[in-house]
């Protein structure tokens, strides 16, 4: 019995880790309705080197410069917001180009 | 051990729920349903997005055209740069991506049936339901203006024939006549939107009937982006524009089509064309179904948008009230893709985590000239979806050319993105 609640513990444990979605890959659907396709202005982000990630959120969320939008969304993000969006995007398979 | 992939996940999830461990999802009982309302960005991303994180939930669209002509760069269209058919989607990549297009006119939400219930009559059932029916124009709001007389004063809020007549409308325009809009007050559909009509008509007028004039009656003092836009219409348009605050009008007492004029209770103003947006609210399926409880607009749990009137069905873009972001479709079509995360958890009977939302709006104010407002979305611990203090906002003013010519290369580059992503044919990322 406790073999089976056990067993039953670990498939929990591990159907709960995929059956709902990670707050990185909710924050994901906002970046991606600009940033999920090549071919335009705005660069595709998907599969970029995780360190280059956090470097270049870092810098936005630093740089106050306006030319783009990002200052003005990264600044809201913690360091490990930006790690865990980091890792979330280059987990994912590169788009198409 | 190999990493588990959202099937395998799934069926793990079902067999212990089956032993009475966790709350018994949709899943255990068989194949999981979910009825989306509304095809635009709202209810096509949260279809689209459904699909694509969990292929086994039966997935409906229920449309009420065989296309979806976006309000996002309609003023383009107006402005004679782009045709309508570029701004215009079929729901073939939808369907291709496993999701049933139902035509039909959706009547009625029925919470306690668990059914949409279509005009023609078929009850299509759900497990949940998410509903994003965009708005209604009310007609009934400002005396003279119904829908007989749009088709002369045309309000093209929402993108179709009405574009293509508001288009048509000013191309013929007399030498040196006058564009008169009449504007709402908040809330409404895009609120930018107007004034980057007055910018993009602005923009036609100056290069073919430089002597015309344009009028904004507005029912409210100050407006979104206002001293960007300001800013360019001084720098583009000099005297063309004249924006006529609430202040100055005192609200919109009557419209007179016949006389093509727009009756304050300060001054009448008369156009050559007239522009009329009127008030709007909630799209009528949810008024019908009482989601929004007698109001205009639906009031929604801001963490999962599911209505406190109607347990399974969840409500979202410009049709709800969704905290502090503006009625857009970017907006729409990022709660729409994290409601259906928000629906997959609860169906799989597992809790639903948060995110960040946020929102873009970008403005031409001349096709090489665009403009931003940005926000940042969390839910606070009243449960309220708040914008982040400190974030999000405007573009710079006295910023150069080719900042405001970047800005126009992103509004472009958003909008291909995003309508390929929900609406196209192609492999999503």
């Amino acid at each position: 019995m406790f073999k089976l609640m056990a067993m039953c513990a670990v498939l929990l444990t591990a159907g709960s880790v995929s059956a709902q979605s990670t707050p990185a890959e909710i924050t994901f659907e906002s970046c991606s309705a600009c940033h999920g396709a090549a071919g335009s202005e705005i660069p595709a982000i998907a599969g970029q080197d995780y360190e280059r990630l956090i470097d270049v959120l870092t810098a936005y969320a630093a740089d106050a410069d306006q030319a783009t939008i990002m200052h003005r969304f990264a600044v809201a993000f913690s360091v490990s917001e930006i790690e865990g969006l980091a890792r979330y995007i280059s987990d994912l398979e590169g788009m198409p180009q | 051990m190999t990493r588990l992939n959202r099937r395998s996940a799934l069926a793990v999830v079902a067999s212990v729920a089956g032993s009475g461990l966790l709350p018994a999802p949709a899943f255990a009982q068989g194949k999981a349903r979910v009825v989306v309302v509304g095809g635009g960005f709202g209810g096509a991303s949260a279809a689209r997005t459904l699909k694509e994180i969990a292929p086994e939930i039966d997935v409906t669209l229920v449309v009420d055209a065989d296309s979806f002509t976006t309000c996002p760069f309609s003023n383009l269209v107006i402005a004679g740069e782009i045709p309508l058919s570029q701004i215009t989607f079929g729901y073939g990549g939808l369907a291709a991506a496993g999701v049933e297009v139902r035509r039909g006119l959706a009547t009625e939400i029925d919470a306690a049936r668990k059914v949409v219930v279509l005009a023609d009559g078929e009850a299509i059932p759900f497990d949940r339901a998410i509903v994003s029916p965009g708005i209604d124009l009310d007609f009934e709001a400002i005396p003279g203006y119904d829908a007989a007389a749009s088709e002369k004063l045309p309000h093209a809020w929402k993108a179709g024939a009405q574009t293509i007549l508001l288009r048509d409308q000013l191309a013929a325009m007399p030498p040196g006549g006058t564009f008169v809009m009449s504007v709402p007050n908040n809330p409404y559909r895009c609120p930018p939107g107007p004034y980057e009509r007055a910018s993009l008509v602005a923009h036609f007028l100056t290069n073919t009937n430089p002597t015309a004039k344009i009028i904004i009656v507005d029912g409210k003092d100050s407006f979104s982006k206002q001293a960007l836009f300001t800013e360019g219409w001084d720098r583009l348009y000099p005297g063309m524009i004249t924006h006529v605050p609430f202040a100055e009008n005192a609200g919109v007492l009557e419209i007179v089509p016949e006389r093509l004029e727009v009756v304050t209770a300060f001054e009448t103003f008369a156009g050559d064309v007239v522009n009329v947006i009127p008030p709007q609210r909630a799209g009528a399926v949810s008024l019908r179904s009482g989601l929004a409880d007698g109001g205009d607009w639906c009031p929604i749990d801001q963490a999962t948008f599911e209505s406190p009137f109607a347990p399974g069905v969840h409500v979202l873009g410009d049709a709800a009230i969704v905290g502090d972001m503006p009625k857009s479709g970017f907006s729409a079509s990022v709660q729409g893709a994290v409601c259906a995360h928000t629906v997959v958890a609860l169906l799989r009977g597992a809790p639903a985590e948060g995110g960040v939302l946020l929102n873009t709006c970008y403005s031409f104010v001349a096709p090489d000239y665009g403009i931003s407002v940005a926000g940042v979305y969390r839910t606070d611990p009243d449960g309220r979806l708040k914008s982040i203090q400190g974030a999000g906002g405007t573009s710079p003013t006295g910023a150069d050319d080719v900042v405001r010519q970047s800005e126009a290369d992103y509004a472009r580059g958003w909008y291909s993105t995003m309508t390929q992503q929900i609406f196209g044919m192609g492999p999503r990322g």
